[in-house]
């Protein structure tokens, strides 16, 4: 389902079990990931499907330092690679979240960090008038999603691909289905 | 005693400005304060150095167009965007002595030609920190981020094990260098039409005057282009033919003005 242009919101049917099987994480490791509030999935990319986003790794340093919830990573130890992709937009990965309960917080870091990272080069290019403003000159850019139960126990994905100054409508959407009961139903409302 | 930056940081705009000689001094100003320890002051010496490494850059941006020099005077402009991206995220007040030269260099950028771009995609294995020289883990944070000053320092990336997976074509590179040139045996060729750039440099004459333009759009007649066929390229440049372009618009033909306002030099 098409929210807007940038978000998109779609039933996730892998469980973290899976994803810890596939990355074949040691069972002596599973119950920490396992018991984490956050866990970034890789995002992989042709035959390497196993690696993680770019900014993936500069998110977890700034999430560990606010200190607001117990975030890990679905790798082990020696098997952390990230992918560095074309464009230069900032890809911050997948995230599961284990309850609705850290969605509102989550999101709060995230946009944040968004925020946080794009304010240095703010203010923009600002365009000029019957001209089309360079695709490289355009504000910048950010994707991630983020994988939340509902309170039905079936998982959604949320996946955010646009301008920063828009994802505050992600955070709405967040809100929604973490506090709401019946996802469908608040998803609708906030459709534009 | 503390060397005076602002003082120093005055000075910059002055014509011929001998900036090497300034980084020289405050790079063994920052060796002292790093050796002592004072990582307040080695960082503020590390905004001061990057702040005339800008306005160098900047100046050699302006030298390179003015050689007609078009390319590299790009590649150089975009090491000063880098260098304050760098920054701005590490010091507000440091970026308030660029803010200027950072929209100047956004705005000769949209005058180029440069649409595409190679980009890669890279499968990162290892890499480590260029403050600590740790390698990255998950689940062993260094406490250093990269882009960040630490004790005069900006930490880096070490990419020490990756494979490279292809190369894609992109509009907005993650490296403004790699604009697209065809080649051949002889070596590559630079097609691009760099009359906007041109334009400027006919205005632009010191590198700290302030400059910038507007675009009017207009319309002309078919008259105005003595020898123009339905199968030529329509001369608003979209590179269609005039027959599927601007010959279906009843106004006439798309074409833009561009003005150059620039301040007076005494
Ligand atoms: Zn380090
Ligand atoms: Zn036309």
């Amino acid at each position: 389902m098409n929210v807007n242009d940038y978000i998109t919101i779609r039933p996730y049917t892998k469980s973290i079990e899976e994803w810890m099987e596939d990355m074949e994480i040691p069972v002596g490791e599973r119950g920490q990931i396992a018991g984490a509030d956050v866990v970034a999935f890789p995002v992989g990319y042709r035959d390497c499907e196993q690696a993680f986003a770019t900014s993936l790794y500069d998110f977890l340093a700034y999430a560990r330092e606010r200190d607001l919830f117990k975030i890990e990573v679905c790798c082990p130890e020696d098997g952390f690679t990230e992918l560095e992709l074309c464009s230069a937009k900032k890809r911050l990965g997948k995230f599961f979240l284990a309850s609705t309960i850290t969605g509102t917080i989550f999101w709060g870091v995230v946009s944040e960090y968004i925020y946080d990272q794009a304010k240095p080069i703010l203010p923009q290019f600002s365009p000029i008038e019957n001209v089309r403003t360079p695709q490289y000159l355009e504000a910048p850019e950010v994707s991630f999603s983020i994988v939340i139960p509902d309170s039905l126990g079936n998982k959604q994905e949320i996946t955010y691909d646009g301008p920063v100054e828009g994802i505050d409508k992600m955070g709405e959407i967040i809100k929604t289905l973490t506090n709401g009961n019946g996802s469908e139903l608040h998803i609708g409302e906030v459709k534009e | 005693m503390e060397m005076d930056l602002n003082y120093i940081l005055a000075k910059l705009r002055s014509d011929g400005y001998d900036y090497d000689a300034t980084l020289g001094s405050i790079k063994s100003e920052k060796q002292a304060a790093q050796d002592a320890g004072d990582e307040l002051y080695a960082n503020q010496l590390w905004a001061a150095e990057t702040i005339i490494k800008i306005h160098q850059q900047f100046v050699k941006t302006f030298e390179l167009l003015k050689a007609g020099r078009y390319y590299e005077a790009w590649c150089e402009a975009e090491q000063v965007e880098i260098n304050i991206q760098f920054l701005a995220s590490n010091s507000q007040e440091g970026w308030g002595n660029v803010k200027d030269i950072y929209s100047r260099v956004r705005q000769l950028q949209s005058l180029y030609p440069y649409k595409f771009f190679a980009s890669y995609v890279m499968h990162v294995k290892k890499e480590k920190c260029s403050i600590c020289g740790k390698e990255r883990s998950i689940h062993n944070f260094c406490g250093h981020r990269i882009g960040k000053v630490y004790n005069g320092e900006l930490c880096c990336n070490i990419v020490t094990d990756a494979e490279l997976k292809g190369i894609d074509i992109v509009e907005n590179p993650v490296h403004k260098y790699s604009v697209l040139f065809p080649s051949d045996a002889e070596g590559r060729h630079d097609y691009y039409d760099y009359t906007l750039v041109e334009g400027l440099m006919k205005y632009w004459s010191k590198p700290f005057q302030f400059w910038k333009y507007v675009v009017r759009k207009v319309f002309k007649q078919k008259a105005e282009f003595p020898g123009l066929t339905n199968e030529s390229y329509c001369p608003c440049g979209s590179g269609k033919s005039y027959s599927e372009c601007c010959a279906l618009n009843a106004e006439g033909i798309k074409h833009w003005i561009y003005t150059f306002m620039v301040e007076p030099i005494d």
